[in-house]
């Protein structure tokens, strides 16, 4: 796109072309990423010692107690281990990265490409999370698997996959449209790390959203964090609870997806605003 | 010693000036800082608004815990925790070699080099967090608050060894920024009541891993709780001090200007 929100050449790509450049991009990245795998590496202590932290922590607390907002000892540590690797699956930094691009005036050189920027940034995010998978997520579920001396194994395990799949682009989508805030302001990490902060919290990467005040729970559905991580874990626990209601897996996808094609939209017309300001002098 | 403190005091002076060229970024990193620390408190909150507990622990006992342990590391980040960042991004740009060239001892120039004000956000948290649980749990008597201030001054220490073995592991490691990541998952162990800790670990807490000397020890003193085993911890901190600054100077002796 142009100064003036136009596309300039992302739209003369075919979307077959496109495919091909974004499985190329993600073998690149993959490629990119493999020569830091030490840093990968190091979520072979952190996770699994979140984790066992975690472990404790419900073990200590619900000695006294049966169920807690429905879900048992067990539920509960089985939702620390799959918001642990739920996260290696969904975690991005494309604000980070598109901020970056905007402040070091990099982000030129995608105006002048074939393809979009936001398409190019998820075929990073393709290859950056495949590999992910490989060398965090695998390891640290055999690593949480043997601590509970039993596999750990999602129920409803195609419709997992599918949430965790929209879950995401999802997790992109937000990141990518918080990331626009560069183009507004020169140094935008205090906000960016601020956003990340609460997009974690609000998503349910510590706790199950059940434990929040009853009161905020409406609002916080309404934002697009819960479905980034929430649902899926909960899918992989056996039933999804919003709100007081109990919804299938097949309901809780549909929903996702739903909100998924929102935030689509809302990326596309904030995208395109934002381009307007980009001076390449850090907008 | 003049010349010391005045060093010491123009890397404040040029840190603050520094942050200060974008004071928006800078409060809002003020904030983040604060509330990425406040994360321990959030989950401690929760689950007692749920009707959960840590057995024997009263809720402000359990956040003062917390409170302690942002005053420690809102004390001992500004001071020391750049120098692990500085000297990472030094090697690997290749500038490090300029510290040696300086006629002061590479390990205080890092130090002088990094103070960031940032991490004072988690200074001004703890302490009013401190003062609310001290409202709900009394006021401290002296000697409570003599022992407060040993333990408090061993936990810096902890805080200030910790920071100086990871700026020693990053000049071989070159890069890698997630080594506060590691730091921060052993410590998260020490910011809950010991109660969470099976007996075996509660005793390897203590030493050789004093994470317990991080929080727990210095806010059951205040709360005139038991402080069994603190010698053994402020042992091991000191000893974990030594090495860490053995570690700096063999590694500085090995380092060759290509990432160590």
């Amino acid at each position: 796109m142009d100064t003036t929100g136009r596309d300039l050449g992302g739209n003369q790509l075919r979307p077959r072309a496109r495919l091909e450049a974004l499985a190329a991009i993600a073998q690149v990245t993959w490629k990119e990423w493999a020569a830091f795998r030490s840093h990968m590496a190091v979520s072979l202590l952190t996770g699994p010692l979140r984790f066992v932290v975690m472990s404790w922590i419900w073990t200590a607390t619900t000695r006294s107690s049966n169920a807690t907002q429905g879900l048992a000892r067990a539920d509960l540590i089985a939702y620390s281990a799959f918001a642990l690797l739920a996260g290696y699956a969904v975690f991005d930094f494309a604000d980070w990265n598109l901020q970056m691009l905007v402040r070091t005036g990099r982000y030129t050189n995608h105006l002048l490409q074939p393809l979009p920027h936001p398409l190019f940034a998820f075929g990073q995010k393709l290859g950056h999370r495949a590999l992910a998978i490989l060398l965090e997520a695998v390891p640290v579920w055999g690593l949480v698997s043997w601590w509970l001396g039993h596999l750990l194994v999602p129920q409803h395990v195609a419709w997992f996959a599918l949430s965790l799949a929209l879950g995401f682009v999802l997790m992109f989508l937000v990141n990518y449209a918080s990331g626009l805030v560069g183009f507004w302001l020169v140094r935008a990490e205090g906000v960016r790390r601020c956003t990340a902060l609460a997009r974690d919290t609000l998503a349910g990467a510590w706790l199950p959203l059940s434990f929040f005040p009853a009161s905020f729970l409406p609002l916080l559905f309404l934002l697009p964090y819960p479905w980034i991580l929430y649902v899926p874990v909960r899918i992989a626990l056996g039933s999804v609870e919003i709100l007081g209601n109990v919804l299938t897996a097949p309901q809780a996808v549909a929903a996702q997806f739903a909100v998924t094609l929102t935030w689509t939209v809302i990326l596309t017309g904030s995208q395109r605003l934002a381009n307007r300001r980009f001076l390449a002098a850090g907008g | 010693m003049r010349s010391l403190a005045s060093l010491l005091l123009h890397g404040i002076r040029l840190g603050l000036a520094t942050r200060m060229a974008d004071r928006f970024d800078f409060f809002a990193s003020l904030l983040v800082m604060l509330g990425l620390e406040l994360l321990p408190c959030l989950i401690t909150v929760l689950l007692y608004g749920n009707g959960l507990a840590f057995p024997g622990w009263q809720l402000r006992e359990v956040i003062l815990i917390q409170a302690v342990f942002l005053m420690a590391k809102g004390i001992a980040s500004p001071l020391f925790g750049g120098m692990v960042w500085n000297t990472s991004e030094m090697i690997r740009e290749g500038t490090f070699e300029l510290l040696l060239l300086k006629p002061r001892h590479p390990l205080l120039l890092a130090v002088v080099k990094s103070f960031d004000p940032e991490d004072l956000g988690k200074l001004f948290g703890g302490l009013a967090l401190s003062a609310w649980c001290l409202r709900g749990t009394g006021v401290p008597r002296p000697a409570q608050l003599a022992e407060f201030g040993l333990l408090f001054f061993v936990s810096l220490v902890l805080f200030g060894a910790s920071l100086l073995t990871m700026a020693s592991v990053v000049m071989v490691w070159v890069g890698n920024a997630r080594i506060f990541e590691l730091f921060d998952r052993i410590a998260e162990l020490g910011q809950y009541p010991p109660v969470i800790l099976p007996k075996r670990v509660r005793a390897l807490a203590l030493a050789p891993v004093p994470v317990l000397a991080f929080a727990v020890l210095p806010a059951s003193a205040l709360l005139g709780r038991a402080t069994d085993g603190w010698l053994w911890a402020a042992l091991s901190t000191f000893a974990l001090l030594a090495l860490s600054l053995t570690l700096w100077n063999y590694l500085l002796r090995r380092f060759s200007s290509a990432g160590g």
